[in-house]
């Protein structure tokens, strides 16, 4: 009976363990009614706390998957030296961007030269770096290409063609191609057809399908399609400050500071290389430097004569 | 409790544990890791999902995403819903046929730094967790997935279920084995318990199976083997139980029921009984417990006048190792002595030890009194002979006595009857005569006492017989005692002998006499008395009797009777008298008369105040008339009959031959049997009486007379004789149908009897 006694004792206590065990953590839940529907989804709108971190723009050139997963890691880069929360948007054109930066949308953007001196011209954004390109140069080109197989060599025998830009606002895709077809004489008037495809991919893009006959683009993407043997570079124009990060005129001093100072101290290609993802198919891929005023001056100019600041 | 079932129990607990172990396991870590494998998956799926059609979120085919979604909701069963919310926070696509459900939309919160979290929703199809996962790093958008927990943890559910089941049926499974094999195993102990039982019961021929694995056969073999030899061993001890017993039985009857006390004593200072067979009770009065709880009781209980004695002999005896035997009274718990012979050892152990007496006292009060009673016997016997002797010389000179008497006195009268006219010489035979009378009647009282008379009942007066005796009483009770006699003058008659009587009545005077040593008053009375049935009753006599009786009493008022002496008094040989003045035989006599006359006799008594004894005679009814006439017998009757005498006594026969002349009878005389036979021969003619003497020479009476009555038929006998005698008379009393004469008798007696004995 003893026995017996023992046992039953260690029983209850193994069933008491059972049951305390056996309680699942409660799971906070909401009642939701799936049969309440509305057809008009665009009042419907997400709640979200995002507002409250800064606002990061940049260009979507690529594949917006990449990119966003280029511009992923960088963002982290920043939040970790900053100490500062930033959301990531993509703007689909420069005007876009001009916008989302000088309306305070976004309170840093990425921005090629004749961006920013639009956005400078508008609304007052300032440059706060300068990008870096491969071996840590500052200054960019642009490509005329056009497909691998063209017959065309030169760039005066693209009169009468069809001509494919990229972006309106875009530096490299549109200021600096048109500044050197007009070097070598050949006026917008001169082409036969000229048309922008929004983005230096799209303009490659159009000019490997044969929407177009040549295109501008920026260097390092008419580098590396070279390279795959999918286009041939037939110019390459005189060479210009890289696009910058530019700041919203309404961003506190310290806040401006702390960036500035994170960027400058970015090192793709050293340090920091192994946080990131594909870097060097961006405009900034040897890091950032201090940016000078006068260093658009040259682009300043040309964007005047062609009157694409302020009243264009 | 059962083993089997303690068995069970013990199984069905280690294995309730296990089992129970193994569902916490499963479910508690198995069930989580199926959970993390689980929720890792619907991750995963989500990222894959993510991988999917992030591109066309961002590129903004709107269609081509809502079909991607809808596709890979109809893919996965547990996905309830997919949609996608754009970075600019509006809804991109969504899986839902018919609009969107607008609760759901902003359910799930995603904080910003975040990129992904979950909500549990409770919908009408169940419980449904909301996944939201941002679009991008950094970026707003937001992807939603609704994956139904019902559905989906319907696996795990299913698998735990499964777990629990089978968990169950593997219990269920090893209950029922340990049931079978606790019942394999316990069934050979079953068996051993249902032999045990046997054993219990007495039934030691029971043999259990002998079949089972090698260690339970060698088992139960051993148990048969053991039953075996407890069987033989016990059958040996019952037959040596019973042995005992019987000897035992056999010993303890002899020792219980033997009429002797056994007992064993310590040898201590009282003798401290051990052991006293039962009969002590039956014997004297005492129970074994009231003997072995006191020490002294044996000692006590000694009759005071042995007690010194034998103390002294028990001390001489146990202590030299000499067999104690002797002989002793002790006092019954009612006060009474028993005899007891004591005979005892000293029993000794192995080393020689004495131990204790061993003892029997044989209870010999009876043979004590019989020898007791022998002495009496023959002191009474040595009475009887002295009285034999003086009867027979009472007897043998009465006969001649009354033979010379009867000539005395016969001739005085026939002397009186002749001679007349001298009235000196008459003065003289008249003299003769009562002297005569007087030795006659002495002879009587000498015959009465040595009861050596004739007994002849007859009606008679009791008054008579009293007024007879009187005179001799009184002589015998000496002057102390004042004599009274309280006679009813109108007694009715008895039928008894007159001799019987007086003896009676003499004995029970001398028995007041030697009541009262001191003197006191004697009184006899006699009175006539109607008995009732109730007066019987009363006495508690079973034979009823009523009817008118004769009392005779006599009354003294000397010590009186005890009861144990009253209820003796009529038993013969009981006697109180010392030795040589009273044999005990008195009362019974009187007992076995007044029987014999259809009577009864009373005694009442109490010490030291005095003893009546009544007796009870029926009063006679007819004869009283016949009795009378021999009273009026005429003078002197004669007759002319020829009448043969035979006497040897030669005075006596001419007395009786002168007697009868004078009366004109013709006789014939002859001196004995012989003579008479000769005198007959020689008559011619008829002889009408035979008047003999019983006892002569040569022929006695009664040969002559068998002789002679059939010569003459019609020839009547008349007997004479002085005292009882075999030849006529048998036990003292007359036969019937004989007429008979006692000596000594009268001139007018004897002409009175012939004449009777002529005429009937
Ligand atoms: N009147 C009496 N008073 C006291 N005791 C009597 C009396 N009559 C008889 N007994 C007792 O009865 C006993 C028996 O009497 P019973 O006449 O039979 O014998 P007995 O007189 O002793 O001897 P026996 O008569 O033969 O000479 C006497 O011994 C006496 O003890
Ligand atoms: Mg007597």
């Amino acid at each position: 009976m003893k026995v017996f006694k023992n046992f039953a004792v260690v029983f209850a206590i193994f069933l008491f363990f059972v049951a305390v065990l056996s309680c699942e953590k409660g799971e906070e839940s909401r009642k939701v009614d799936l049969d309440k529907r509305v057809s008009d989804v665009s009042q419907l709108v997400k709640t979200t706390d995002m507002g409250k971190s800064l606002t990061f723009c940049f260009d979507r050139r690529i594949d917006p998957s990449e990119e966003i997963k280029i511009y992923g890691v960088f963002l982290d880069y920043l939040e970790k030296e900053t100490g500062l929360d930033f959301t990531l948007l993509f703007s689909k054109s420069y005007q876009e961007a001009i916008e989302n930066i000088g309306a305070g949308k976004a309170q840093f953007a990425i921005m090629g030269g004749l961006s920013f001196l639009k956005a400078q011209h508008d609304y007052g954004v300032r440059m706060l770096v300068k990008g870096l390109g491969q071996n840590k140069k500052g200054d960019y080109q642009a490509a005329i290409i056009v497909e691998k197989n063209s017959p065309i060599k030169q760039l005066c025998q693209l009169k009468g063609c069809c001509f494919a830009f990229g972006s309106k606002h875009s530096t490299q895709g549109y200021l600096i191609p048109r500044y050197m077809l007009e070097k070598e004489g050949v006026l917008l008037g001169d082409l036969n057809k000229y048309f922008f495809t929004g983005s230096h991919w799209n303009c490659a893009r159009a000019v490997i399908k044969g929407d177009a006959l040549a295109g501008g683009i920026q260097d390092a993407l008419a580098f590396r399609l070279e390279k795959d043997g999918v286009i041939r570079i037939i110019a390459l124009s005189d060479y210009h400050p890289r696009s910058g990060i530019a700041v919203n005129k309404n961003v506190p001093e310290e806040i401006v500071d702390k960036v500035k100072t994170a960027l400058l101290r970015f090192d793709p290609a050293g340090k920091h290389k192994d946080g990131l993802i594909n870097w060097d198919k961006t405009e900034m891929l040897g890091g950032f430097t201090d940016f000078k005023p006068q260093n658009y001056d040259v682009l300043k100019k040309i964007a005047e004569k062609y009157r694409l600041l302020g009243d264009s | 409790m059962r083993f089997r079932t303690k068995q069970m129990l013990v199984f069905s607990l280690l294995m309730a544990l296990i089992c129970s172990a193994f569902l916490i396991f499963s479910l508690a870590f198995y069930k989580n890791s199926m959970v993390e494998k689980a929720e890792y998956r619907r991750a995963s799926l989500t990222i894959h999902l993510h991988n999917d059609i992030i591109d066309m979120v961002y590129t903004g085919d709107v269609l081509q995403l809502t079909a991607a979604i809808k596709s890979i909701r109809s893919d996965v069963t547990y996905i309830d819903y997919i949609f996608v919310i754009g970075d600019n926070g509006h809804l991109l696509a969504h899986t839902f046929d018919t609009g969107f459900p607008s609760e759901l939309f902003n359910v799930n919160f995603l904080p910003a730094g975040k990129l992904a979290t979950s909500k549990l929703l409770i919908t009408d199809k169940g419980r449904v967790k909301d996944f939201a996962i941002r679009t991008a790093r950094h970026m707003p958008g937001e992807i939603h997935v609704g994956m139904n927990e019902e559905v989906f943890y319907k696996q795990i559910n299913d698998s735990v279920k499964m777990t629990i089941i089978m968990t169950i049926v593997c219990l269920a499974i090893g209950l029922f084995l340990v049931y079978v094999v606790s019942g394999y195993l316990s069934k050979p102990l079953k068996n051993l318990s249902l032999g045990m039982e046997k054993i219990e019961n007495g039934d030691l021929k029971y043999r259990l199976e002998e079949k089972g694995d090698y260690e339970i056969l060698n088992l139960l073999r051993g148990y048969n083997r053991m039953t075996e030899s407890m069987l033989v061993s016990t059958t040996r001890l019952q037959q040596a139980k019973e042995a005992l017993i019987e000897s035992e039985a056999k010993f303890r009857t002899l020792v219980e029921k033997i009429p002797t006390i056994t007992y064993t004593a310590a040898l201590d200072e009282y003798g401290t009984t051990q052991y006293i067979s039962p009969q002590i009770e039956s014997i004297l009065g005492f129970t074994q417990e009231e003997f072995k709880a006191n020490n002294d009781i044996w000692d006590k209980q000694l009759h005071l006048d042995d007690r010194n004695r034998v103390l002294k002999e028990t001390a001489a005896s146990h202590p030299n190792d000499i067999p104690f035997v002797s002989e002793y009274r002790m006092l019954k718990k009612t006060g009474r002595t028993v005899w007891f012979r004591d005979e005892a050892v000293v029993v000794k152990n192995e080393a020689g030890e004495p131990i204790f007496v061993q003892g029997m006292m044989i209870d010999i009060t009876e043979s004590k009194q019989a020898e007791k009673e022998k002495k009496k016997l023959e002191a009474q016997l040595r009475q009887s002979q002295k009285m034999e002797a003086v009867g027979t010389l009472a007897g043998g000179v009465a006969h001649d006595f009354n033979n010379l008497m009867t000539v005395i006195i016969g001739n005085a009268q026939l002397a009186l009857m002749n001679v007349i006219k001298d009235e000196s010489i008459r003065e003289g035979i008249e003299e003769i005569k009562k002297a005569g009378e007087k030795a006659t009647s002495l002879t009587r009282q000498l015959l009465a006492f040595s009861r050596k008379q004739i007994i002849k009942p007859e009606i008679m007066d009791l008054n008579i017989g009293i007024n007879e005796t009187e005179k001799m009483l009184k002589r015998m009770i000496g002057e102390d005692i004042e004599f009274q006699t309280v006679l009813e003058p109108e007694l009715w008659k008895v039928y008894a002998d007159s001799g019987q009587i007086d003896q009676i009545i003499i004995n029970m005077v001398v028995n007041a006499r030697d009541a009262m040593p001191q003197g006191g008053l004697l009184t006899i009375e006699t009175a006539n008395a109607d008995l009732d049935k109730n007066y019987f009753r009363e006495r508690g006599i079973h034979e009823e009797k009523p009817g008118h009786y004769v009392m005779l009493a006599v009354s003294d008022t000397g010590i009186g009777m005890d009861k144990e002496t009253r209820e003796h008094v009529f038993d013969p040989f009981f006697t109180t008298k010392e030795v040589g003045k009273g044999t005990g035989l008195g009362l019974s006599t009187a007992y076995g008369i007044v029987k014999q006359n259809n009577g009864f006799i009373w005694v009442y008594s109490e010490p030291g105040k005095g003893t009546t004894f009544k007796v009870y005679l029926s009063k006679v009814e007819g004869d009283v008339e016949a009795e009378e006439k021999e009273r009026t017998c005429a003078e002197h009757p004669g007759g002319s009959e020829t009448v043969l005498i035979v006497e040897d006594d030669d005075s006596l026969r001419n007395f009786a031959q002168k007697a009868l002349r004078q009366l004109g009878y013709k006789l014939l005389v002859a001196e004995n049997g012989e003579d008479a036979l000769k005198v007959c021969k020689e008559h011619d003619g008829q002889i009408d009486l035979m008047i003999t003497d019983v006892v002569m020479p040569k022929m006695g009476g009664r040969e002559a007379v068998e002789r002679l009555q059939p010569l003459y038929p019609r020839m009547k006998v008349i007997y004479m004789s002085g005292y009882t005698d075999n030849a006529i008379v048998r036990h003292g009393v007359l036969a019937p149908g004989l007429n008979f004469l006692e000596k000594p008798f009268t001139p007018k007696k004897l002409a009175c009897k012939v004449r009777e004995t002529l005429d009937n």
